[in-house]
């Protein structure tokens, strides 16, 4: 499960990739290097090092130093670097980015779906532990005080990295 | 982000017609204040690679023009990457316009939840407290504390996508009306 910022890092890093391919590969591959943000930029600096070191052609270098990225990301830029006219070019980049927005959204589902249903659990658990006995129902206040600091505090975390994450 | 996608596109043309990088701004500078400074750089101080440079940062600090711009391509080529640059920013931008739509209905979600959430803890409070008053004391009381609860429960479903912490509000807002729901009821 992908975490919200870097669904627009490999959009970026392919956008970036994209906007140079008319200048060429090494063109577009730098590009991408210098506007994607990590870890995808190290695998672009590291396929023009390899290029540039080794003597591979660049596209074969591109592909063995995407090999550790998954396979949407890796066909997006080999299908771009093996040639796509312009017009494809772009094709590319929009079903790219709609298949992550989509994966994106199922992600936040998915989490959401599962902090719903852990919040009903902890309160059940909570009421029925406290109505059979097992913790006295004046340790209620307290504990609820607790968790839910804890959890405002995480919250506040992620709400900064939100703010920090948007354009 | 309109206004920078046209001004990469009339830069483009303007290189696509002839005329070098420099003079391109210069020219354009006429009809974008913003312009104006890159090319008073270019054009008095005789700077540019300066001139050049915030050209480039006129079109957003990461923009992959700037990059372009100071890969010295042939004005022709450059008016070619330009027109290209724009149109995949134009891609983009519609992209996080759809982000952006995708988004808002999940944080609309969020915000039901947490008042779904809210009303039903207190709810769940409400059944747990008549218990306690009938067999084991008749001050007892969680349905506050489950509501403090939710609220912690709503942040961090409302921090999930993202949104505002003022929708915060639903939470306890919900946890009332549940709670002079019941009052009302009878319970």
């Amino acid at each position: 499960m992908g975490s919200v910022g870097e669904v627009r890092q490999r959009i970026r890093a392919v956008h970036a990739f994209c906007s140079g391919l008319p200048g060429g590969l090494p063109v577009a591959t730098d590009l991408a290097a210098s506007l994607a943000g990590e870890p995808y930029a190290h695998s672009f600096r590291e396929a023009l090092l390899r290029a540039a070191v080794e003597g591979d052609p660049l596209e074969r270098a591109l592909e063995e130093s995407l090999s550790r990225h998954d396979g949407a990301f890796r066909e997006a830029i080999l299908s771009l670097a093996r040639g796509a006219d312009l017009e494809s070019s772009l094709e590319v980049l929009r079903r790219f980015a709609a298949a992550e927005l989509e994966r994106e959204s199922r992600d936040i589902s998915l989490r959401v779906g599962v902090r719903t249903t852990l919040s009903y659990a902890a309160m059940t658990l909570l009421v029925t532990a406290s109505v059979i006995g097992s913790i006295p129902p004046e340790s209620m206040a307290p504990l609820s005080l607790a968790l839910s600091s804890v959890m405002m505090a995480v919250s506040a975390l992620r709400w900064v990295r939100w703010r920090r994450g948007s354009p | 982000m309109e206004e920078r996608i046209s001004l990469m596109e009339s830069l483009a043309a303007a290189l696509e017609s002839g005329y070098t990088p420099a003079a391109a701004i210069i020219e354009l500078a006429r009809a974008n204040p913003e312009l104006k400074r890159p090319a008073q750089t270019i054009a008095t101080e005789g700077d540019f690679a300066r001139g050049l440079s915030e050209a480039a940062r006129v079109f957003g600090k990461d923009s992959p023009l700037a990059h372009i711009l100071l890969s010295e391509a042939e004005p022709r080529e450059l008016g070619r990457l330009l027109r290209h640059a724009a149109a995949s920013a134009r891609v983009i931008r519609q992209v996080e316009r759809e982000r952006e739509a995708m988004l808002q209905w999940h944080r609309r979600v969020c915000r039901l939840l947490s008042a779904v959430m809210s009303a039903s803890a207190v709810i769940m409070g409400r059944a747990a407290s008549l218990f306690f008053q009938a067999f084991v004391s008749p001050q007892t009381s969680v349905e506050f504390s489950l509501a403090v609860m939710c609220l912690g429960f709503s942040a961090l479903v409302l921090s999930e996508v993202g949104d505002d912490p003022r929708w915060l509000a639903v939470s306890p807002a919900s946890a009332m009306a549940a709670h002079l729901l019941m009052r009302v009821l009878g319970a």
